[in-house]
Parts: structure tokens; sequence; C-alpha cells
């Protein structure tokens, strides 16, 4: 089963049962407030997301995990490589959550990221995710998606672009989907908004895995879809939780 | 050049007094001006034209249990360019004691072309303690033509409560690497404002207040938000077209935070 497809088709699909499907992360405010309307106007908003804050927050995270992971992976008896690999994952997970300032884009991140978690650990148990899950319980952690990728595909024996690339498909996906949701978009013109952000998505894994950044630099330049997540806390009707 | 300057205010019998200020220049601190309820305010000054490729510059403050300080600085910090690709550097440490009131709202920063920035603000909060800090980011001198001309623009805030790190906010801005990178980053917007209040006594009403108090400003010049921080605080976030403008709306949102925290009055500052 090491390096093969299966496996990350299924944890990339749409159906997979992280909840994603309940959140826009602002994307609803743009729609209210006519940021986003059409097609076009949709596909840039999303590539604003994608350059400004998943290249530089999510796909590092997704990085730096598998990274770990992979790194430790063998010595995890010992404990102080454990306890090593401990901290920098804790050190990982609350940058990755308390960047988002944004409060229910923050609460709908950590949300997706623990059920992604909970289902990982059942399809693979063995996968050391309870490495992580002991960690939220034990409160150390907040749970993230990126790490929780970034870590089964490690132990999949996924290639790390891909392992990257599949992340930001899966994240883009979910808010193509929630956009046909409401309406403002077609399923045709959903996939082919999907479709045309690949070149982005491939190229955002390709540089990180090139030029990876600096240990744990991650971060933000989204300011404008950050606002919007924000203001979603005071919209007057909403379909989506952030 | 290293400027520094270290500083730490006390509580004397309900008057804040300056203890500490030891001063590396180029930076300096002003003779401090005692506020009508006991509080000081503080200018620091730079001595200097900007901060230069290479240059550090380190703020470090102490508000003891009780004291109240606000800290604000002269003039706007000028980011010069880095033709040596050294970025220039600016780290602040702040410890909030109990009871204490610290207020920061430094002048905007203007990153010039071709400058390189690295910036660092940890603030230290302990049970009881109250704090409220603005900044405001310019695109580069406006009026000289200079948008987004600057290479690298990196800041942190961090905010640790007893210990736990409670905000983590990075921003890292490379605008000529990226040709779409107003629209991307910003909007339509050039200026960007963050402030934080954080004390353990803010409330969701807090943050409602702040949200129905940005929505008045909500016209085609400003766009903000606010949200609750993940323990003991708020943020808002403001984008705009001129400092100025950016500035107002913060002062009108740490105008309110001061009368619903502190039970205090507006704070006009003489500049």
């Amino acid at each position: 089963m090491k390096g093969c497809i299966l496996p990350l088709l299924q944890l990339a699909d749409s159906g997979f049962p992280t909840g994603a499907f309940s959140h826009s992360f602002g994307l609803e405010t743009a729609l209210a407030e006519k940021t986003v309307s059409d097609v076009y106007s949709l596909q840039r908003w999303l590539e604003d997301l994608l350059r400004g804050s998943f290249a530089t927050m999510e796909a590092p995270g997704v990085y730096f995990s598998y990274y770990l992971v992979t790194e430790y992976m063998e010595r995890f008896s010992d404990l102080p490589a454990r306890t090593e690999f401990e901290q920098s994952i804790a050190l990982l997970d609350y940058r990755l959550t308390l960047s988002k300032l944004a409060r229910e884009s923050r609460e709908g991140s950590t949300k997706i990221g623990r059920q992604y978690l909970r289902m990982t650990l059942e399809l693979y148990p063995h996968s050391h995710l309870q490495l992580y899950d002991a960690m939220i319980r034990k409160g150390i952690c907040y749970g993230n998606g990126a790490i929780v990728h970034g870590f089964v595909c490690a132990y999949l024996g996924i290639d790390q672009k891909l392992a990257i690339a599949t992340y930001l498909y899966s994240a883009v996906n979910a808010l193509v989907q929630n956009a046909v949701r409401a309406t403002v978009i077609g399923q045709t013109e959903g996939q082919k908004t999907l479709a045309s952000l690949f070149p982005a998505l491939e190229d955002i894994a390709l540089d990180l895995v090139k030029q990876p950044p600096a240990f744990f630099h991650l971060a933000n330049a989204a300011i404008f879809h950050e606002i919007q997540g924000m203001r979603h806390e005071t919209l007057y009707s909403r379909l989506f939780m952030s | 050049m290293n400027g520094r300057w270290e500083g730490a205010v006390v509580n004397r019998e309900g008057r804040t007094r300056l203890i500490v200020s030891k001063q590396q220049a180029p930076l300096k601190v002003a003779k401090p001006f005692e506020r009508a309820d006991g509080g000081l305010i503080l200018y620091l000054m730079d001595a200097s034209p900007g901060l230069f490729g290479g240059d550090t510059q380190r703020i470090v403050c102490s508000v003891k249990s009780g004291a109240k300080l606000y800290l604000t600085n002269q003039a706007s910090a000028k980011l010069h360019p880095s033709p040596s690709l050294q970025p220039s550097r600016q780290m602040q440490s702040f410890y909030v004691a109990q009871d204490a009131v610290f207020e920061y709202m430094p002048e905007p920063v203007v990153p010039f072309a071709g400058s390189l920035f690295e910036g660092e603000t940890q603030v230290y909060m302990t049970s009881g303690a109250t704090a409220m800090v603005g900044e405001i980011l310019t695109p580069g001198r406006v009026g000289k033509g200079e948008v987004f001309c600057f290479e690298r623009y990196e800041s942190r805030f961090i905010v640790y409560w007893e210990q736990q790190c409670v905000v983590w906010d990075a921003i890292l801005l490379e605008p000529r690497r990226e040709s779409l990178f107003v629209s991307s980053s910003f909007g339509s917007f050039t200026h960007v404002g963050t402030f934080y209040a954080l004390s353990e006594r803010v409330a969701n009403t807090h943050v409602a207040t702040l949200q129905a108090l940005l929505n008045q400003f909500s016209e085609d010049d400003v766009y903000g938000g606010c949200s609750a921080l993940s323990k003991n605080g708020l943020v808002v976030r403001i984008l705009g077209r001129s400092a100025w403008r950016v500035a107002q709306v913060m002062h009108a949102c740490h105008t309110r935070m001061r009368q619903l925290l502190l039970g205090a009055d507006e704070l006009l500052i003489r500049k």
C-alpha cells in the first residue's frame, strides 16, 4: 500500500466527512457584500486566498508536519526524541491556529482538524496520529487539518509535493462546493473554477519542496479575507458557520 | 545603529513613576507627562532619520503592578532602503503586571522603496493586567508615489498570558514578488491597522460593540472587522486608503475600549 494513490484520493474526496462543507472562511461575507458575485470574482477570491494565506500557512503546515513525522518516525520509542517531536508539533499547531484572527475561522479550522483526525485514525490506527490525538486531549494542541494530512501522508509514503497539493486541493474544493451550494455559480462552472486553480496549487507545492521556508516560518498576507472572516459574525443571514 | 530603550514604571500612591529608563542612541525618551488620572504619558524619540538596513531597535518596557502607562512615539518609523539586503529590525517586549494598564499607540510605519524589515512585538500579560496596543502600516511614501515598493515587510505580534501563547499574528508582505499583491492582500485598500485590547474582562459584548462601531465607519474608504481572541482579548483589523483615516477609526475603537474596560474618557495625545 506504500505510496499508493488510492488512500490519497479517499482523503482528498469532497465527501470525506471533515465538516468542511459547513465553513466558508469569509466567502459568505464576500458573497453578501458582493465582492464575489460571479465565476470570475470567485476565481480571483480563491486565488488571492491561496497565495496570501494557504501558500504561507496551510501548505508549510503540511510540509513541516510531514517532515517531522518522517524525521522522527523511527525514534518514537526514544523519549527525548519523542518529546522534541511533540514540542515541534505543538509549536506548529498553535501557530497555525492562533494566526487565524477571525474567531469563526479559527474555531472552524480546529473543528475540521479534529474531525479529520478522528476519521483518519479510524482508517489508519497505526499512523502515529495517536500522538497528536493525545496532545489535543491534554490541551497542548488545538487540532489542525494540515498537520493531520502531513502525518498520514508521511505514514502512507505519499510524495511530499503531492501531499501538499492534495491538501490545498481539498481546502479549495470545499470552498468551491460551498459557492455552488450558495448558488453563486453552477456545477459546471464550479468544476471549471477548480481546474483553473490547478497550476497555482502545483506551483505552491513545488516551490515549497524546492525552496523550503525557514523552520516554522509561517505568515499571513490575506488581510482582506481575514476581515471578511471577522465580519461573518454579524451577517444577517448565514448558511455557513464561518 | 542599535538604538535601545529599556524602561520600567511603578505605581507610587496612585501616581505612575518612571523608575528605570536606560537609553542608547539614537533612541531616547522625552520627559514624562503626568496625566490627571495619575497615569504617565511617555514619548519615544528616534534621533536618526529612521531605520537603515542592518539597524536594530530594541524597546523593552515593564509596567509594574497598578501603574498606568501610555507609550507612543514622536513621529512615524521610517524604514529606509536596504541595498545590503540586510533587514532593519525592531524588537519590542512589554511586561504588564497585575492591575497595570499599558497603552501603546505608535505612529504609522512607513516602509520606503527597497526596504527590508523584520519586527517582533511580544506582550507578556499577568492576571489582572490590561493592555491596548495599536499599529498602522502604510504602503510607503504615498505622496512621493511610493506605494508598495518595499522589498519585504515581516511583522509578528505575540501575546502570552501567564506563559501561555494566545496570539501569534505573523504578517509577511513581499509586494514586489507578487504582481497582483494589492488585490490579493488588501482588496483595493493600501493601509492596514491592527488594534488589540487584552484583558480578562474582555467579553463578547465588547466584540459586538466594536463590530457595530466599525459598521458605522464602513464606507468606501475603510473596511474593518473585530473578533474575539482565543483567550482574554479582542482584535480589530482595519483596511483603509490613508493613515489618518485608519488612525481615526482605531482611535474610536481605542476610546470605546477605554470606556468599557477602564471607565476612562478619551485620551487625546498632543503631538
